[in-house]
Order: C-alpha cells, then sequence, then structure tokens
C-alpha cells in the first residue's frame, strides 16, 4: 500500500517535471529570437556574425538616422490614431449591432469577422484597389500615403474592438438601463452613464488588441501607403531588399530592445495591478 | 435598447465601401484586359485565366498548402498541451501566463524572422559565439520553423478559450462515473475542445499560406508561395504590375476565406475564439 501511494507520487513528480520542460522548451522557442535581437543591439560588432564587445553605439546612433526615425514616428503615430478611432466608433458600432433582431446580428457579425479572417495580403489589395478607384474618380491618382493607411489601420481594428466589447454588451443588466431611463435618462445619456461603464473591460482589451495590431502590421500598411509614407516594418522589408544596408540593422535592433522592454513593463504592472485588484476582492469576501 | 439600431448603419455603409465593393471591382478586373488602372483602353478577356493556371503558380499554390499545412499540424502537438497545461494549472494568476504568449508580438515581424533564419547559418552569432553551427538558413524546414514559432500563439489563445469554459462539474461527473483521466479528456475534453481547435487552424493556416514575408526573408526568393505571385504582380517586387490577375488569385483565397468564414459562423457565432 506504501508502496503503491509513493510509486503514485514519482509518477505524479515525473508527469510534471515533463510538462516543466515542455513549457521551458515552448518559451525557448518564443524567446530566443528576442533575447538574440536584445544582444546584437549591444554588440559591437556591427555584422553580428560574432560577439565584439558591449556598446551603446547603436542606441545613439538610431536618433540620428532620419530615415528610421520617421519609419518609428509613423508608425507610432498611426498605431495611436487607429487606436483612439477604432475603438470609439467600434464601441458604438457595436452597440448598434448588439440591439439589432438576432438574425442581423448574426449577418453583422459574419460581417465583422472578414477583415479578421481574410488573409492581410487580399485585405491590402482589396484596400488598394478601392483607393486606386477613389483616387480616379476625384482626379488625384497619388492618393496613397499617410492617410490611406491610417484608414486601412482603423479599418482592420474596428473589427477587433467589436469582438471584444460584444460579449461584454451579452452581459449589462437591461434593468440598469431600465430603471436609468425610468430616472429620467434618454437612451444616449444611458448609454454613457450605464452602458459604457459596464462594458469597460471589453472596450480596454479591444483597445490593446487594436494597438497590437496596428503597431506591428506590415502587409497592409505595405499595399495601401504607396511611395509615400513608410513605417518601421516597410523600413525592415526596403532593407532587406538592399544587401548593402546591413549596417542599418542594429539600429533597428535597438528600436526593437527598447519596444520590447516598455511593452515588458507595461505588462509587470498591469500585473500587479491585476493581482492588487483580486486580493482586495479576496479580502472583501472575507470580511 | 431598440434605439441604438442607427449605430449599426454606417458600420453597414463602411464594410460595404470597403469590403464589398472592392470584392466586386476584382471580380470586374479579373475579366478585363488593362494597362494600369486605366479603364478607358480596358477590354473583357478570359486571358487571365490561362495567366493565372500556369505551373510557376500551381507550384507555388501547392507549396503554400504543404508549408501552412505541416507548420500548421506542429502548432497543433505543441499548441494543445501548452493551452491545455495553462487552463489546468493551479498558478493563480493565469492571465500573466497568457500574457506571456503576447509579448513577443511586440517584437517586430520581420525582425523576428530575419533574426531566426541568421541563427539557422552554418557560420555566424550562433558557432562563434555559442560554438553550434545549423545548417538550415533558406530550407523549407526553416519556413516551418518560423510559420511554427510566428503563429503558435494564434494556435494557443482559441484553444485555452474554448478549454477554458468548460464546465468543471462535467469533468467531475466523468470521474464520478468511473472514467479514468486518460478517458475523461478523451471523451469529455477533447470534443469540447475542438471548436477551439478549428478556429486555430483557420487563425494559423490562412496567415501562413498567404504570407509573403516569411518565405521571402528566409529563403531570399527560391521559396515561392501564393502571397510572393500576388505581391510580385501587384508591381511591388518590379515595376511590372499585372492587376487583373493579382485580382484573380486574391479572389481565390476569398473562396476559401468565405469557407472558413462560414465554418466560424457555425461554431463560434459571437467569435469569441478570435480574439
Amino acid at each position: 500500500m506504501i508502496n503503491n501511494i509513493s510509486k503514485q507520487k514519482i509518477a505524479k513528480k515525473t508527469t510534471s517535471t515533463a510538462k516543466f520542460l515542455f513549457l521551458a522548451l515552448v518559451m525557448f522557442l518564443l524567446y530566443f529570437p528576442i533575447l538574440i535581437i536584445v544582444i546584437q543591439s549591444f554588440n559591437a560588432n556591427g555584422q553580428g556574425t560574432d560577439f565584439g564587445g558591449f556598446t551603446f553605439r547603436w542606441y545613439q546612433e538610431l536618433f540620428c538616422d532620419d530615415e528610421l526615425i520617421h519609419a518609428i514616428t509613423t508608425t507610432i503615430t498611426i498605431a495611436l490614431l487607429a487606436t483612439i478611432i477604432s475603438t470609439i466608433v467600434g464601441t458604438l458600432f457595436a452597440i448598434g449591432i448588439n440591439s439589432l433582431t438576432s438574425k442581423r446580428r448574426k449577418n453583422m457579425i459574419i460581417m465583422n469577422n472578414i477583415p479578421v479572417l481574410n488573409a492581410d495580403v487580399v485585405t491590402g489589395v482589396s484596400l488598394f484597389f478601392i483607393f486606386k478607384f477613389f483616387g480616379i474618380l476625384i482626379g488625384n491618382e497619388y492618393l496613397l500615403g499617410y492617410t490611406t493607411m491610417l484608414i486601412a489601420h482603423i479599418f482592420f481594428c474596428i473589427p477587433y474592438v467589436v469582438l471584444s466589447v460584444l460579449p461584454k454588451l451579452n452581459e449589462v443588466d437591461k434593468n440598469l438601463y431600465d430603471a436609468a431611463l425610468d430616472l429620467g435618462c434618454t437612451p444616449w445619456s444611458a448609454l454613457g452613464k450605464v452602458i459604457i461603464p459596464s462594458i469597460s473591460t471589453g472596450v480596454l482589451t479591444g483597445m490593446f488588441l487594436a494597438f497590437t495590431m496596428s503597431f506591428d502590421d506590415f502587409v497592409i500598411s505595405y499595399l495601401v501607403a504607396g511611395e509615400e509614407a513608410k513605417n518601421f516594418s516597410m523600413w525592415i522589408y526596403a532593407s532587406q531588399k538592399q544587401s548593402g544596408r546591413t549596417m542599418a540593422w542594429p539600429k533597428a535592433y535597438a528600436y526593437n530592445s527598447i519596444v520590447s522592454i516598455i511593452a515588458l513593463l507595461a505588462l509587470v504592472v498591469y500585473n500587479i495591478i491585476v493581482f492588487r485588484k483580486q486580493r482586495k476582492l479576496r479580502k472583501v469576501r472575507e470580511i | 435598447m431598440n434605439k441604438y439600431r442607427v449605430l449599426a448603419t454606417p458600420y453597414l455603409i463602411w464594410m460595404g465601401i470597403l469590403t464589398l465593393f472592392p470584392i466586386l471591382l476584382m471580380l470586374i478586373l479579373s475579366f478585363l484586359k488593362i494597362r494600369g488602372f486605366d479603364f478607358s483602353t480596358a477590354s473583357f478577356t478570359t486571358d487571365n485565366f490561362s495567366k493565372t493556371f500556369n505551373r510557376e503558380y500551381l507550384i507555388a499554390f501547392a507549396n503554400s498548402l504543404k508549408l501552412a499545412g505541416l507548420a500548421t499540424v506542429f502548432c497543433i502537438l505543441i499548441g494543445y498541451p501548452v493551452a491545455y497545461f495553462i487552463s489546468t494549472s493551479k498558478i493563480s494568476n493565469r492571465f500573466s501566463l497568457l500574457l506571456v504568449l503576447i509579448l513577443p508580438m511586440f517584437t517586430n515581424l520581420l525582425l523576428r524572422v530575419n533574426t531566426i533564419n541568421r541563427l539557422l547559418l552554418p557560420e555566424g552569432f550562433l558557432k562563434n559565439v555559442f560554438g553550434i553551427s545549423l545548417n538550415y538558413s533558406g530550407t523549407e524546414a526553416a519556413v516551418i520553423l518560423v510559420m511554427v514559432i510566428v503563429y503558435l500563439p494564434f494556435m494557443i489563445f482559441p484553444i485555452y478559450t474554448v478549454l477554458e469554459k468548460i464546465d468543471p462539474s462535467l469533468l467531475e461527473a466523468s470521474k464520478d462515473l468511473g472514467a479514468n483521466n486518460f478517458q475523461t479528456f478523451r471523451q469529455v475534453t477533447l470534443p469540447l475542445s475542438l471548436k477551439g481547435v478549428s478556429s486555430g487552424i483557420i487563425m494559423v493556416f490562412l496567415p501562413c499560406a498567404t504570407s509573403f514575408t516569411i518565405p521571402y526573408i528566409v529563403s531570399k526568393g527560391n521559396i515561392k508561395l501564393i502571397g510572393n505571385i500576388i505581391e510580385e504582380k501587384m508591381g511591388l517586387t518590379n515595376q511590372i504590375s499585372d492587376y487583373p490577375v493579382g485580382s484573380l488569385i486574391s479572389i481565390l483565397i476569398l473562396v476559401i476565406v468565405m469557407g472558413a468564414l462560414y465554418i466560424i459562423s457555425r461554431i463560434d457565432a459571437e467569435g469569441e475564439t478570435l480574439i
């Protein structure tokens, strides 16, 4: 009997060790390339073929490269604008979709899913054609640029906001809304006082998703930006195509490391906030 | 809340202009002989079909199916256990485990692809610093490896979403009725999680099959997938564009996407596994 129990314990331990090793391997796959990028950003050997000592050179040169800084500015401003606009508009659209009859609601969700599921390259080609077509209609053949890129980003961000907000709208207490109307709210002031506050977590998730999608986009931007605008991904792709520009890479590594560290910090702070909230909730329950 | 219905109308118009109208435009372009975007000299033709179904493009299409298919299989084999372990873990802050999977997405995709590929070179950083020499750069295996690393989180999330929602009392009931852990997994958990797997397959397979940056960066243009052909036809690799053939290939991909859309609308009407 005792023997049996210890055998079970050993079996349990081996499975949990195997589990741990497996998860560690997956983390290694995901994070090793990122670690290499961080190391390369401090590597004095600009070709990156060997470690030639520690340097901050690339971080300084990053800010002197006008073309690169311009691309980074484009990436950040487009991401911020697209996130703000798509979050506001997407939330309102979601509220509209949620109040439709169930059949029309379902059809709208299917339509909303088209940009989510569609291949980026096909979305990009479609938008390219429509912008080209509008350009001809209004007599401006060189319409493609920053604005079309921004519209494209808003276009592919909205569906993520809608998808994040819809499930929260389902949970909104209808009685609360009716109570607001009884107490003299118009439907539109009830929107701000009752509905938006109760779906705020969904709105935040949507906002976060929209920013992530926009910030890292390459394919759609590449197709709709024309010759004028260039974001960070497009700058990398252009460097990839010109073999003589290897010296530009370490600066990209430096920028990318800065972004990774900011994202990591944001993640840690977010976790602390969530953890504290949970602890507070637990304490309240204990009382 | 019926008053809010008006809010859906502008979305319908917006999507009509930016989604449905371009599809119509691409359908028209597929049947035109046109130079650039000059409709005044365009004429009707069916030549674009024979141009599209040539050997080179069919090979690219087959390559897309093969490489993306293999990448998807590996993503399921790795991603399902990861999602399962996270959903069954006792760690109080599961959310942080998921955020660990999101963090890599903040590293630029192209930079990651390039870095992974350079690690697979026989001579380079890995050999000089760690003494390990790999020789897979530029191969199909490298393309698949990169696809798996980049798209793995898109397999894990939908499976996790579904596993998380499984009612624990179902698992208890199964055990009370005499099933062991493995039987419970096979007869309760696995069937209930298949819709997450289906979403995951769609979310991984479609972007892999239509990717043009990954094969281009890894193989320097030697391996061509269908996305590379579209890039070429849109006049982005050289200045010679062929919009009708680009449209036709896009339409063919759209047909597959519509199939995926139908599957999603059947298994997950609210689209919860897509985010």
